[in-house]
């Protein structure tokens, strides 16, 4: 009798220095099942991602790959066995195009060894029909969006005949469409009788699309559902064990006094367009939108990144012009980068520097000289204060989860002392866990004495911690809610209307 | 301080093992070697190139770079030395020649900065372009000078117990650009720059100021070489330093710092500075053969750079 398991974990460990990243974990992966992994940030998702494509080895444990033991050392010899991942920060080459991306290190050749181009584009115009997908072989796939790219690695992989394709956070920067279109192409694939292992924070596309789902809590193994026969609630109590809501929001506390009063401010190259909008003292002020609704865009022309081309802003009564990001720091704004990884954390510096970053000239005594004891305190303060979880304060951020690398960011703006915060995606690729303390410091932020403004493309989050939202749309606001009493559907209807 | 040790900690260790296995090697195939006279004089053969490696670690981890270095020690030794020539205070002609390697600095990082081009393109042309200037200022032809003893005792001379002078300036100039980067908020945002430009930016730093001043203060320590050099040869020729911005850089890289920037320590520029000179110094004191020492030494280079990163590797 054939064995239905494609892959099979069975006591997989791995440790990091003082970190058990996985101790004895053992599930199997059916053949041509969609299979979902979830688990709080530090959970081990990546470890074992990492372990399944040859880019860590094992401490321990066998791999069974359709019932043999098998050893993966390197990325290549995965490719050999048919496992492919799709990682999310997704490793094309931008400057070559679709086809020649799609047969990267698997070239067609002609008799004297030149590529033959003509054949790979034609092929990779049937991978894309494969999957139900027009496409230009000769597009750049830099010019590509982020959903474009993801379907050539998808290409990519088919190309390679890959049997067990990983994707990791696959629709993490995608629109609702766009994930429409990802989920149809997943399914095909699935009638192909290819294997696939999706890793998201996203439940309920979790609970769309997948067969089974299998939950990893601080490295160990949990269990494995059907997914029809589950709940999200069920697999987030599996996850986080007990989860705490924030207490509801009291607007009480929202002073009527107007901290920045934003007129007609336009931005002709970030298609910014006649703008206006108040935000109260200790208000939190939810922005929601799509993808290119100028969201961010907005966010950084406050904080000086970029010169607005028309209106006003005004600070506590005080008509001001931000010419830089120090400039803003100085006058009380702070920024949390929707972009950790690129723009928000300094990688080979410890937890404590990435803290001090936006104040280190406040750190110093004796002009500019640091002064380790007021680093130290300022450090620990933060730690306890947001509940980081890291060894201390020298430890290089590179080696602590997304949730508190999230939260060191967090405290580099509290550290600032801001009036204004602005947080952008604050709980993006962040855990259940986190993201519920985030929440929580956000609110008690604004009871504090802080105005806030929260960008997040999770609408019931947003709807949910916010006083008011406001609506964007194609770089201008569509319309206000007050939050209580507003769903996340009445919210997206307005951001998506024409 | 302890607060940048676990940064400092990593790489160095590797060189610093390496370092001291080379001594010993040293040590037991000549007896020359370990002899104070010899270690003496491995510290003044260092430390002029060593003073511009200090800075060099610096400005390469705010992630660029500076080839111009070798030019701007010989235009500024030049320039001091003419001045000298005709009549000027030797005092005051050094300090303009401070200045003007600082000014050749802020013509480097103002180019590459505000232009935005990429500093080993930039500093390729104005290693020429400075080569150039020494070269038409001196006609070409090498200067001599004979300084006052106050000025050489201070600069080109050897002090207490047999020390030289030039030594101690590179211990000095060592101490102040490890103050400098690892205890002060300026240090704090080289690291910055060079570790995420963007993220420093949004953080209120001044990216282009922190780069350009790297450039200022590398051209201000290849001036004071040039100065030093020009006082201990008692003279200058307008071709020397050149090949200088390659053991700097190669000083620099041996003592863990990252090409990519944000990565380094004084402490292991240090280490890696007293390495290039352990290993001619050694090489020369075994009589190898003169044509056969830049071989070695390039591949020790290679063999000291995977070493360090091969034992502090992480494991996968």
């Amino acid at each position: 009798m054939e064995s239905n398991v494609l892959i099979s974990y069975q006591s997989i460990s791995k440790r990091f220095g003082g970190v058990q990243a996985l101790d004895d974990v053992s599930f199997s992966v059916n053949k041509g099942e969609i299979h979902g992994l979830v688990g709080e940030n530090g959970a081990g998702k990546s470890t074992l991602i990492k372990i399944t494509g040859g880019i860590y080895i094992r401490d321990s444990g066998t791999i069974l790959w359709e019932g043999r033991p098998i050893e993966v050392y390197s990325p290549l010899e995965a490719e050999r066995y048919g496992i492919s991942i799709v990682h999310q920060e997704i490793p094309l080459c931008n400057n070559l195009t679709v086809a020649q991306n799609v047969f990267l290190g698997n070239l067609i050749t002609k008799r004297f060894g030149q590529p033959d181009w003509d054949l790979m584009e034609q092929k990779t115009v049937e991978v894309f029909r494969l999957i139900g997908q027009e496409v230009d072989p000769k597009a750049k796939v830099g010019d590509l969006s982020v959903a474009r790219k993801q379907l050539t690695a998808i290409a990519q992989c088919l190309n390679r005949k890959s049997k067990f394709i990983i994707m990791d956070e696959p629709t993490s920067a995608l629109t609702p469409s766009e994930v429409k279109t990802l989920f149809e192409v997943l399914r095909k694939l699935k009638a192909e009788g290819t294997t696939i292992m999706i890793v998201s924070h996203i439940l309920s596309e979790l609970l769309e699309i997948t067969d089974r789902i299998t939950v990893l809590r601080n490295g160990r193994y949990v269990n494995t559902v059907n997914t029809k026969e589950t709940t999200a609630d069920e697999i987030v109590h599996m996850m986080v064990g007990e989860i705490t809501l924030p207490p509801p929001l009291d607007s009480s506390s929202v002073k009527d006094e107007v901290v920045l009063r934003v007129r007609n401010l336009s931005q002709s190259k970030l298609r910014l367009n006649n703008i206006s909008f108040d935000l109260h003292r200790q208000e939190i002020l939810g922005i929601a939108g799509i993808q290119g609704a100028g969201r961010t865009e907005l966010a950084t022309t406050l904080f000086g990144v970029h010169q607005p081309t028309g209106g006003t802003i005004e600070l506590e009564g005080r008509p001001v012009s931000i010419r830089s990001p120090r400039e803003a720091i100085n006058l009380g704004i702070g920024y949390l980068t929707e972009d950790r990884r690129n723009l928000g954390v300094f990688w080979d510096m410890s937890v404590w520097q990435n803290m001090s970053s936006a104040v280190v000239d406040q750190l110093t005594r004796m002009r500019g000289v640091l002064d380790s004891s007021r680093i130290k305190d300022t450090a620990e303060r933060a730690i306890s204060q947001l509940q980081i979880k890291t060894p201390g304060i020298h430890q290089l951020i590179r080696y602590l989860s997304g949730g508190n690398q999230q939260k060191v960011l967090l405290a580099r703006w509290l550290n600032a002392q801001p009036k204004i915060l602005i947080l952008d995606e604050p709980t993006r690729g962040v855990d259940v866990g986190a993201k519920a303390e985030i929440r929580r410091v956000i609110q008690e932020l604004a009871t504090r004495g802080l105005s806030v403004i929260v960008i997040s493309s999770d609408l019931e989050e947003l709807v949910a911690i916010s006083h008011r939202v406001l609506v964007m749309a194609n770089g201008t606001v569509k319309g206000e809610f007050a939050a209580q009493g507003v769903t996340a559907d009445e919210v997206m209807a307005l951001a998506v209307q024409k | 301080m302890q607060l940048l040790g676990k940064l400092k900690s990593r790489r160095e260790i590797g060189v610093l093992a390496a370092l001291i296995v080379l001594c010993v090697f040293f040590t037991v195939v000549t007896n020359t070697f370990l002899t104070v006279p010899n270690i003496l004089n491995i510290l003044r053969q260092v430390s002029i190139t060593g003073l511009i490696v200090m800075f060099m670690t610096m400005l390469i981890i705010s992630a660029d770079i500076d080839l111009s270095v070798g030019s701007t020690f010989a235009a500024v030794g030049m320039v001091v030395a003419i001045f000298y020539q005709n009549g000027m205070n030797i005092w005051l002609a050094s300090l303009i020649g401070l200045l003007l390697g600082g000014l050749l600095g802020l013509i480097n990082g103002l180019i590459t900065v505000k232009a935005a081009l990429p500093p080993f393109i930039v500093t390729l042309g104005t290693q020429m372009i400075y080569r150039g200037f020494a070269l038409v200022v001196s006609g070409g032809s090498p200067k001599s000078v004979r300084l006052p003893t106050a000025f050489y005792n201070v600069t080109g001379a050897r002090t207490f117990w047999d020390l030289p002078v030039p030594a101690l300036w590179f211990i000095g100039i060592t101490l102040l650009a490890a103050f400098l980067l690892h205890k002060t908020s300026y240090g704090f945002k080289v690291y910055a720059t060079g570790g995420n430009e963007e993220a420093a930016r949004l953080s209120g730093i001044n990216t282009g100021r922190i780069r350009i001043i790297n450039f200022v203060l590398v051209g201000m320590s290849a001036a004071l070489a040039g100065i030093i050099q020009m006082s201990y040869l008692r003279g200058v020729t307008p071709t020397a330093g050149q090949g200088m911005e390659l053991t700097a850089i190669a000083s620099t890289v041996i003592g863990g710092t990252s090409m990519f920037g944000g990565v380094g320590t004084i402490g292991g520029a240090f280490i890696g500075a007293i390495f290039m000179g352990v290993v001619r110094n050694g090489l020369v004191l075994m009589g190898t053969n003169a044509y056969l020492i830049d071989l070695i030494i390039g591949a020790v280079l290679i063999s000291a750079v995977w070493f360090s990163t091969f034992s502090t590797r992480e494991r996968r």
